[in-house]
Order: structure tokens, then C-alpha cells, then sequence
């Protein structure tokens, strides 16, 4: 198998100031984002190299690729997160940066150092910044360091279910406990009353050991009703830092989002305005630079409170590209390679209405994962519509790894536009041999909440639950 | 193996002499059928196909079917073309075949565990650990493949001869790759 390893000397760069950024760029991912972070590169003229599980020998990012190398077994612990593994294969290759993607590697600060000890350059933020990012009581002492609004909470980890209790007393049930080290939604539990303190406590914290590894607990008030809202960020070097404006993600189902927006319906050019510049400047509290999100919850009365701070390129990204004209991609190429950002805040301009569908491979009713082989395949086009996605005909969806086979985004002049191409991007994807989320999401797309744009991060129990009474009833 | 299909550019011209292969329009001689029988014969394959033109054969050898990883080479075909429309000719098939030479009986290969250099040798002055007709232990060290700057040596999983070693010394190898093929004895 070595001449999957067979390379071409690097091209010589030419010397001018469109030069690519970088030689060659290691992807250490899979899926739609590897290719996507692959389209980026060619795109700039950049040499690249897919990384690989045993799973994934079929897979378009190895195909598309310049350059490909298999890492370990199919379990991503063995491979997409063997940190040896993907620094041996970029040393091998001769690769200068690698691409985290979003996932697997993306957020460990350890890797980051690891590649910075071995001479390559990671695409994304400092160790340092991603540390005191992810974890999140840190990084809520350093936001209300900045003045960011925080949601009414505990100052830090919760010790004892006494210390919950009197926690909750003083900001008002219901709250929520939430894993320090988490995401998610795992390691979250809702308390409504004082008696059931206790037991989604010790749930909180043995859910969240099993996941991160790591037991400890904070609290936070639990908003009725409240929006997602999240600002894409971007930083350079230099220490500019600019916002991309904000994506609604209020549709989510157990904390994952199923669909994302940009322009949100809920947001006054006035409220916009006052969200984004609290990010730049909580962006600026801990020096960012790269691609990076600052999430938001909106509550009925246009309070907003930071939640948590992603410091990575985002699934939903493309929502944000399309009404930009940004290509995020791009830019955090140019960033990591010591460039200046390519345009300034007043040059980032909102224009139409874009809204991105997840298309899992799932049970689109009772969300039970469906791997398999996709036995027929259509993706929509036409006017406004973009589908990132590694699937083909054929392809195999390995368990392995996260269910998402595809990603549906529309763009329109307004979102009435946007909707209705939607609409006809559903009913146009075909995907046969295994069942996905798409129908679920056509029947969204055609329901008056949606339409009218008031929906919570609630909405989606409500609406299943109105799914359930109609098979009940018809 | 996968590189042949999409980097057409830098793929050597014919890494091992694969077998003779005439112009599609010429068809096979009886002297090139014959020679090929015979390489067929000689070679550790236990199929083989051939494609040119209108003119197609398959020779096939009788005897005990592969035991050793048969899946693996079975499996890299559709890998090398997931997307290859149905009508291609399956002409690729005879250049990637000495790629993936079909498993000998009794032939067990020593494979990868990581990333990395593979280097014959503990050090570029020494003489490689072993060489071919050496017979090895389980646990022997047969070579080592770099990482990180760290040396890491790759043993013996089985006793044997050492019939080949499949990598050059410097090339760099990836998870899985075979190193050496070793005859169990």
C-alpha cells in the first residue's frame, strides 16, 4: 500500500501576493467538512493530504484529496483522534498546517501544542485561548471579566447538593446543571423543584464523568422559551477582530441543532447590533484570532446571555458564507499563514436569507441512527441552493462516527424565498437505502411557526409531540 | 495503491513490470498467451484477469483457495473506484495487480501498526534486522518505523522465514501497510 503515500514534489509557490497561503494542508477529519476544507485548498492552490480510517478507504475526502494516508482502524480513538497518528502523517507527507475541521481534534488544546512543538501549524486559535474556552466555568469568569452578559448561575463548579440547593434558591428554579467540561447536551439535567435536586445532580455529574471524563457541575437559571442565537467571529494575528453577523439555531432536538438561519427573525437591527458587538468584544476578552462563535441565548424580552464560545469553524457555517459572500474557509487559511484579515467590519454586509438543513441518516420520527449503503442519490441544484456532503451513490455510512450525511442550504433575496427553495430542495433530494431526517425536515418547512419565525429552542418537543397525536389520530 | 486513479501525473511509469501487455488492437500472440501462463504459474497470484480490447481471459490456478487477508484484496477493488461508472473497462485491474500481490498460501504478512519512516535498519551504518530467507521468532524485531522522532520497533507476530520485505528502506508507510511477507513454518 505504500504508493498511497507516493507524493509529488510541492510545486514552488509563485512569488506574489496571492501566493497560496500554504505548500500543502494536512485535513485531520472526515466527511463533508474534510471536503470541504479540501475544496478550500484547491480553490488556493494548495496541495492536500486526507487522513483516513480503515472505514473510510471509500470515502471523498480520500478520493478528492491529493494525497492520502490511513491512520488506524475504524474507532476514531485509534484514528481521527490518535494524536500520533495524524502528527506522523503530516510528517511523512511533509505537510506545514493542519485543519482540524469541526469535532475529533478540533478543540484539543493538547494537539495544538503538540503540533506546535513538531513544527506545523494548526488552523485555528492558540492552545491557551482554546483552553480557556472550553472549559466552561473559565470561560464564564473571563466573559463577565469582559462585561459580556452571563446567565444568572452558580460562580464556578457545584460541590454538593446543598451547594445546588442554595444556588437554586437564590437565582429562582428552574435551573439547569450543566458539565463543566461538556457539550452537547450531555451531562445537562433540568431541575424544576428543590426535591429533584438530588437526583439529576448525581446524574449531571456521573453523566458527565462518563462523557469528559470529568464530574464537576455548574448552574445555571433555565430560560423559558429562549433562542439560540450565535455570532460568527473572525481574528487575525494582528489583533483585528471583526463579526460575520448572527445565525439563528433555535431548532434543535436534545441540544443538537437540526436547522440553522442567518439573518435570525427575532433580532431588531437595534438588538443585532448590540449582540454582535458584545461578541467581538468578548473576542477580544481572550485575544482570538481564527474562526470562532459566541453563543447567545435570547430570552421573550431580547436579554441575552453568553453560553459558551466555539473555537472552531462551525457545521452551520455555510448559513453565514452565503449571506456574506465570505468564504470562511478561506480565511482561516489566510489567518493561520500570518495574514491580514481580507476585509474590515464595515466591509461585512448581511444581504438575503440563507437556512441550512441537517440531513442525518436517521429515523426522521424516532431518530434511531441508520447506517448503510445509499443505493440511489440526487442532490438538488438550481438557483440558491448548495449541498455540502461526502455521500455518493454507494457510499457506505459507517457507525461509527456522527450521523450527518449531508448538508441542505438555501439561499433566497428574503426568507420567503429562502423557504420556498427549501422546500423544493427537499422534495428534489433523493436518497435511497437508508432513511433520513429530510422528510421530518419538509414538514417543518411547511409549518406556520416556522414560516412566521417564533419558535424556541423548545419548539421541537412541541412539534414531535404534534406529530405523535397525528399518527395517533390519522 | 488508490494514488494510479486520481494523480495520474506522478504515477511512475509501471512501478514492477506487470505482465506483457500488448496494444489493445493487436490482441493476444499464442507465444503471449503462453509466456503469460507461465508468469501466472510462477507468481504468487491465484487469478488472473486480463482485459484488452474485445479480447478478455482469465486464468485461475487450482489448488487450496488463499487463506491470509483475501478479504483485504478483495475489498481494495471497489475502494479504487467508488465512483467508476459501470461501463468502464476493468482494464486498471493488471497494472494494480502487482500492487497487491493475491495471498500465497501459507504467507502471512507482517503488517504497520502506525504512521510513519520505515527503516530496515536500527541505525543507517548497521545491517537491516533481518533479511530475506532469515527465519524470525514471534517478537523479533524485523524493522522500525519513526513517528515523532521516536523509534519505534516493529516485532515479529508470527515464526518464519522472511520470504520479502515489501517496503524500501526511508519510504514512508501507513497504518496497515504491509512491511514483510514471511512463510509460516
Amino acid at each position: 500500500m505504500s504508493a498511497a503515500l507516493k507524493r509529488k514534489a510541492p510545486k514552488a509557490a509563485p512569488a506574489s501576493a496571492d501566493a497560496p497561503p500554504f505548500k500543502k494542508v494536512l485535513i485531520a477529519n472526515r466527511g463533508e467538512i474534510a471536503l470541504r476544507v479540501i475544496l478550500a485548498c484547491k480553490e488556493l492552490g494548495i496541495q492536500t493530504v486526507a487522513v483516513y480510517s480503515e472505514a473510510d478507504r471509500n470515502a471523498l475526502h480520500v478520493r478528492f484529496a491529493d494525497e492520502e494516508v490511513c491512520i488506524g482502524p475504524p474507532p476514531s480513538g485509534k484514528s481521527y483522534l490518535n494524536i500520533p497518528q495524524v502528527i506522523a502523517a503530516a510528517e511523512v507527507t511533509g505537510a506545514e498546517a493542519i485543519h482540524p475541521g469541526y469535532g475529533f481534534l478540533s478543540e484539543n488544546a493538547h494537539f495544538v501544542e503538540v503540533c506546535l512543538a513538531c513544527g506545523i501549524n494548526f488552523i485555528g486559535p492558540s492552545a491557551e485561548i482554546i483552553r480557556k474556552m472550553g472549559n466552561k466555568a473559565q470561560a464564564k469568569a473571563t466573559m463577565q471579566a469582559a462585561g459580556v452578559p452571563l446567565m444568572p448561575g452558580s460562580d464556578g463548579v457545584i460541590e454538593t447538593v446543598e451547594e445546588a440547593l442554595a444556588v437554586a434558591e437564590e437565582i429562582g428554579y428552574p435551573v439547569i446543571v450543566k458539565a463543566s467540561a461538556g457539550g452537547g447536551g450531555r451531562g445537562m439535567r433540568i431541575v424544576n423543584s428543590p426535591e429533584e435536586m438530588a437526583d439529576q445532580y448525581h446524574t449531571a455529574r456521573s453523566e458527565a464523568k462518563g462523557a469528559f471524563g470529568d464530574d464537576s457541575v455548574y448552574m445555571e437559571k433555565y430560560l423559558l422559551e429562549p433562542r439560540h442565537i450565535e455570532v460568527q467571529i473572525m481574528g487575525d494575528l494582528f489583533g483585528h477582530v471583526v463579526h460575520l453577523g448572527e445565525r439563528e439555531c433555535s431548532i434543535q432536538r436534545r441540544h443538537q441543532k437540526l436547522i440553522e438561519e442567518s439573518p435570525s427573525a427575532a433580532l431588531t437591527p437595534d438588538l443585532r447590533r448590540r449582540i454582535c458587538e458584545t461578541a467581538v468584544r468578548a473576542a477580544k476578552a481572550v485575544g482570538y484570532y481564527n474562526a470562532g462563535t459566541i453563543e447567545f441565548l435570547l430570552d421573550k424580552r431580547g436579554d441575552f446571555f453568553f453560553m459558551e464560545m466555539n473555537t472552531r469553524v462551525q457545521v452551520e457555517h455555510p448559513v453565514t458564507e452565503l449571506v456574506t459572500g465570505i468564504d470562511i474557509v478561506k480565511e482561516q487559511l489566510y489567518i493561520a499563514a500570518g495574514r491580514k484579515l481580507s476585509f474590515t467590519q464595515e466591509q461585512v454586509v448581511q444581504k438575503g436569507h440563507a437556512i441550512e438543513c441537517r440531513i442525518n441518516a436517521e429515523d426522521p420520527f424516532k431518530f434511531t441512527p441508520c447506517p448503510g449503503r445509499i443505493t440511489a442519490l440526487n442532490f438538488p441544484g438550481g438557483p440558491g441552493i448548495r449541498v455540502d456532503t461526502a455521500m455518493h451513490q454507494d457510499a457506505v455510512i459507517p457507525p461509527h462516527y456522527d450521523s450527518m450525511v449531508a448538508k441542505l442550504i438555501a439561499y433566497g433575496a428574503d426568507r420567503h424565498e429562502a423557504i420556498a427553495r427549501m422546500r423544493r430542495a427537499l422534495d428534489t433530494l433523493v436518497i435511497e437505502g437508508i432513511k433520513t431526517t429530510a422528510p421530518l425536515h419538509r414538514r417543518i418547512m411547511d409549518h406556520p411557526d416556522f414560516i412566521a419565525g417564533t419558535f424556541s429552542t423548545k419548539w421541537m418537543e412541541t412539534f414531535l409531540e404534534e406529530l405523535k397525536q397525528q399518527q395517533a389520530a390519522g | 495503491m488508490s494514488t494510479s486513479r486520481k494523480k495520474p501525473a506522478q504515477t511512475a511509469p509501471a512501478r514492477k513490470p506487470a505482465a506483457p501487455r500488448p496494444s489493445p488492437q493487436q490482441g493476444l500472440g499464442l507465444e503471449e498467451i503462453k509466456s503469460l501462463i507461465a508468469l501466472v504459474g510462477r507468481e504468487p497470484f491465484q487469478e488472473f484477469e486480463f482485459e484488452a480490447g474485445d479480447m478478455r481471459f482469465r486464468i485461475r490456478k487450482d489448488g487450496p483457495a488463499p487463506v491470509v487477508a483475501a478479504p483485504q484484496v478483495l475489498l481494495s477493488a471497489p475502494v479504487a473506484q467508488p465512483l467508476a461508472i459501470p461501463s468502464m473497462p476493468t482494464a486498471p485491474v493488471a497494472p494494480a495487480a502487482p500492487e497487491a500481490p493475491a495471498d500465497e498460501p501459507g504467507i502471512h504478512y507482517v503488517t504497520s501498526p502506525i504512521v510513519g519512516t520505515f527503516y530496515r535498519a536500527p541505525n543507517p551504518t548497521s545491517t537491516p534486522y533481518v533479511q530475506p530467507g532469515d527465519f524470525v521468532k514471534p517478537g523479533q524485531t524485523l524493522c522500525i518505523v519513526e513517528a515523532m522522532k521516536l523509534m519505534n520497533e516493529i516485532e515479529s507476530d508470527i515464526a518464519g522465514e522472511v520470504v520479502k520485505a515489501l517496503v524500501e528502506n526511508g519510504q514512508p508507510v501507513e497504518y496497515g501497510e504491509r512491511l514483510f511477507a514471511v512463510r509460516v513454518s
